[in-house]
C-alpha cells in the first residue's frame, strides 16, 4: 500500500482516472473475474490480449471483452504463421475493438500495406479498428507507411487507392528504444511521416517517471500504451534491485499483494500523467507511486494550459 | 453504482457503433457523451468516459480560443471545430469553403504535439465532394482521417445510407467516421446492424428530446406519450427515461444481444398513438428542462414543440437538392 492506494483501489475512481488520462493504458492480461458485477478491484476499462492468450483460454478472453470498455487483440504469432485474415476473424468473433497485426519480415511497402489491404477487404460483423503496426527500424518502416498509404500514385502493387489510416502501433520498443530520449526520437520519426493527429500507440514501452513527465509535457503525442506481464516480470526477477528496476523499491513491495499488479501500474500511470495531479505536486506523487523517477531527465519543456482541477474537486 | 457502470459499458460496447448521447443531464452515467460548447457541463463530462465537444456552427458557435480553452478544461477525446452548415440560405459551395477555412484556422491555432484531443473534421454533404475539395485545397485536413458527417439529420434512412455508402467508397474503411444526429431511428438501426463498418460512431439527442416532451420510445422506436416528469428532482426521473431508451437502442444495435426477430415488433399501434398525440399536441403540458447536475430544483420550460436542441439547423436540404447542387458545381 502506498499513498495512491486509496485513490486507485476503488473501481469507480479508476474508471474516472482512465477517462481523464491523456493516454489509454491497456493492460495485457485477462480479467480474472467471471461476472460483470464482480467487484474484486481488478476492473480496468482497457485491456489487450495476444492471439496466443485468446487461443489458450477462449472463455477468459470472452469474459475479459465483456468487462472492458475497449479491447485490443495483439498479434504475437511467429513468422510464417501470422496470416492476417485469421487475426481479423478472431477479432471479429470475440468482439475486439482494435486489432494490432505483426510484421516480421519484408519491411517493405507491401509488407506494411498488407494488413491494411486485408482490413479494407474484410467483412467485419462489427466495428474493429486497425492499428497499423510500425516495427523497428522505424525510419524505414514509417517511410514505407508514407509511400504505401499516402502516396499511392504510381504504385503498381499493394494499395491502389489512397488510404486514411488513423491508428499506428509502435512495436519492439523495449529492445529498440528503452530510454525516453530514444522513445522521443522514435515518435518524432513516426509522426513526421504520418499525418496530422493520427493516433500513436506504444506496445509495451518502458514505464517510469520519465515517461509520465513526457506524457504530461506532450499529451497529444501518445494516445495509448500497453503494459504487459513483462513489465512486471522484468522488475520482480530475483536479484533485481531498485537501481536496475523500472519500479521503485516501494513499487516492488506494493505490487506484491492486493491489487492486480498490472491494473495498479495502469491506474497509477494514468493518474500521474493526467491533469488530476498538479505540476507542483507531481514529484511528490511519483515518489509515492510504484514508479522510479529520474528527475534529471532533460525533457523538452512544453507548458500546457491550466490544469482543470484537483482529483478532490473533480470526484466530489 | 460500480456494477451499473460496468453493465452500461458492456451494453455500449456491444453496439455495432459507438453511441454518443447528445445533450445534457449529468445525473446518469453513459460511456459516450457529446455536448455543444455552450451547453458543456462538468457533470456530464464526469459521468462519461469518452466525450466530444461540438463547437456549434456559424456565429453561434464557439470561437477558436473558446474551443481550445474548454478542451483543456474538460479534456474531451474529440473536438469538432466551428463550421458553416448548408441550409436554404447557404449554398453548398459556401458551406464547404467556409467550413474548410474555419477548420484550417483552428488547426493553425493549436499545437498538435500538446493538444490533448483529436480533431474531427466536419464535412458537409455531399461529403465525398467536401473531401475532394480538402484533398485539393487543404490536404492537411484531408489526411487526418477523422471526419464528422453532418447535414443529414432530416434525411430519410435510405438517403442517409446511400450517402454513407458513397462516402465510404471514396474514403475507405480505415478512416474514423462519425455520423451527426442519427442512429436512433428504427430503419437506421437495422441498417447499422447489417453494415457496421459504415460508421465508427454516431450521436443523437432523441432520448433527450423524447424525455423533454414527456415521451419514451421502446423497441418500436416510436415515442409514446407518458407525460413529463414535473416538480423538484424531476431531472433524476428524466435521466432514467433517457437511460432506458439509450440502453434499448444499444441492445437493438447489437446482433450479439438481439436477433432479427427481437426487432420485429408491431409498430402500427405506436404510429396510431403518435398520430393521435400529434393532433392534440397543442395542449401539451410543461416539463422540466434537462438538468446539469445541480441542485435540487429545476426550472420548467415550455417544450410543447418537438424539436432538437439548437446544435444544428432544423432544416437541412433534402438529398435531391444537394445532389443537384453538386452536379451544378461540377459542371461549372
Amino acid at each position: 500500500m502506498n499513498r495512491l492506494t486509496p485513490i486507485v483501489s476503488d473501481d469507480e475512481n479508476r474508471s474516472r482516472i482512465a477517462s481523464f488520462a491523456p493516454v489509454s493504458v491497456y493492460v495485457r492480461a485477462d480479467d480474472p473475474e467471471q461476472y460483470v458485477s464482480d467487484q474484486s478491484g481488478e476492473y480496468w476499462p482497457y485491456r489487450a490480449l495476444t492471439i496466443s492468450q485468446v487461443r489458450d483460454d477462449r472463455k477468459a478472453a470472452e469474459r475479459t471483452v465483456d468487462r472492458t470498455l475497449a479491447f485490443r487483440l495483439v498479434d504475437d504469432r511467429d513468422p510464417g504463421r501470422n496470416f492476417t485474415r485469421e487475426l481479423y476473424e478472431l477479432a471479429d468473433e470475440i468482439g475486439a475493438d482494435q486489432v494490432l497485426p505483426i510484421i516480421h519480415t519484408g519491411i517493405s511497402r507491401d509488407a506494411i500495406a498488407g494488413p491494411v489491404r486485408w482490413y479494407n477487404g474484410f467483412d467485419f460483423q462489427r466495428q474493429v479498428d486497425l492499428v497499423t503496426p510500425i516495427p523497428a527500424p522505424y525510419g524505414l518502416t514509417s517511410g514505407c507507411v508514407k509511400t504505401a498509404l499516402y502516396e499511392t500514385h504510381g504504385v503498381t502493387a499493394g494499395i491502389q487507392t489512397k488510404s486514411y489510416p488513423t491508428d499506428f502501433g509502435i512495436r519492439d520498443l523495449r529492445t529498440e528504444a528503452d530510454s525516453i530520449e530514444g522513445l522521443d526520437e522514435v515518435i518524432s520519426t513516426v509522426r513526421s511521416t504520418i499525418s496530422g493527429d493520427a493516433r500513436v500507440h506504444l506496445e509495451n514501452p518502458t514505464v517510469d517517471g520519465s515517461l509520465i513527465r513526457y506524457i504530461r509535457a506532450y499529451p497529444g503525442r501518445i494516445n495509448s500504451l500497453t503494459v504487459s506481464p513483462e513489465t512486471v516480470k522484468d522488475t520482480t526477477m530475483e536479484g533485481a534491485g531498485e537501481t536496475d528496476s523500472l519500479l521503485s523499491g516501494a513499487g516492488l513491495r506494493d505490487l506484491g499483494g492486493g491489487m492486480d499488479p498490472l491494473v495498479r501500474i495502469a491506474a497509477e500511470l494514468s493518474f500521474l500523467s493526467s491533469s488530476l495531479v498538479d505540476d507542483h505536486s507531481l514529484a511528490e506523487a511519483i515518489e509515492a507511486s510504484v514508479f522510479v523517477d529520474d528527475q534529471d531527465d532533460n525533457l523538452p519543456s512544453v507548458q500546457t494550459r491550466a490544469s482543470q482541477g484537483t482529483l478532490t474537486n473533480l470526484l466530489s | 453504482m460500480n456494477e451499473e457502470i460496468k453493465q452500461r459499458n458492456r451494453l455500449a460496447r456491444h453496439a455495432v457503433v459507438d453511441i454518443y448521447l447528445s445533450g445534457g443531464n449529468g445525473r446518469f452515467y453513459w460511456p459516450n457523451r457529446l455536448e455543444p460548447y455552450h451547453e458543456s457541463t462538468p457533470s456530464v463530462r464526469r459521468e462519461s468516459h469518452r466525450y466530444i465537444i461540438d463547437s456549434g456552427f456559424g456565429d453561434d458557435g464557439a470561437s477558436v480560443e473558446e474551443l481550445i480553452d474548454i478542451t483543456y478544461e474538460r479534456r474531451p477525446d474529440y473536438v469538432i471545430p466551428n463550421d458553416t452548415v448548408r441550409t436554404g440560405s447557404t449554398s453548398m459551395r459556401t458551406a464547404v469553403e467556409e467550413t474548410a477555412a474555419k477548420v484550417a484556422e483552428f488547426l493553425d491555432a493549436i499545437d498538435e504535439q500538446s493538444f490533448p484531443a483529436t480533431v474531427l473534421v466536419p464535412l458537409q454533404p455531399k461529403h465525398e465532394f467536401h473531401l475532394a475539395y480538402l484533398e485539393e485545397h487543404y490536404p492537411r485536413q484531408a489526411n487526418r482521417g477523422h471526419y464528422a458527417l453532418g447535414g443529414m439529420r432530416d434525411w430519410s434512412s435510405e438517403a442517409q445510407l446511400n450517402q454513407l455508402e458513397q462516402f465510404r467508397e471514396v474514403v475507405g474503411y480505415d478512416a474514423y467516421v462519425h455520423g451527426f444526429g442519427f442512429g436512433s431511428a428504427y430503419e437506421m438501426i437495422r441498417v447499422l446492424r447489417e453494415r457496421p463498418a459504415l460508421l465508427d460512431s454516431v450521436d443523437f439527442a432523441t432520448p433527450v428530446i423524447n424525455s423533454k416532451n414527456g415521451e419514451i420510445a421502446g423497441a418500436a422506436r416510436k415515442p409514446v406519450y407518458v407525460g413529463p416528469a414535473q416538480g423538484d428532482e424531476s431531472a433524476t426521473t428524466v435521466a432514467h427515461y433517457i437511460l432506458a431508451e439509450l440502453c434499448d437502442i444499444a441492445r437493438m444495435q447489437s446482433p450479439r444481444l438481439t436477433d432479427g426477430d427481437d426487432l420485429d415488433v408491431d409498430r402500427e399501434p405506436f404510429e396510431t398513438q403518435l398520430a393521435s398525440e400529434e393532433s392534440s399536441k397543442s395542449s401539451a403540458p410543461e416539463c422540466p428542462e434537462d438538468d446539469d447536475s445541480g441542485p435540487a430544483s429545476e426550472t420548467a420550460t415550455d417544450v410543447s414543440t418537438r424539436s432538437d436542441p439548437p446544435r444544428r439547423p432544423p432544416q437541412s436540404p433534402p438529398p435531391e437538392e444537394v445532389e443537384q447542387e453538386t452536379l451544378q458545381l461540377f459542371s461549372e
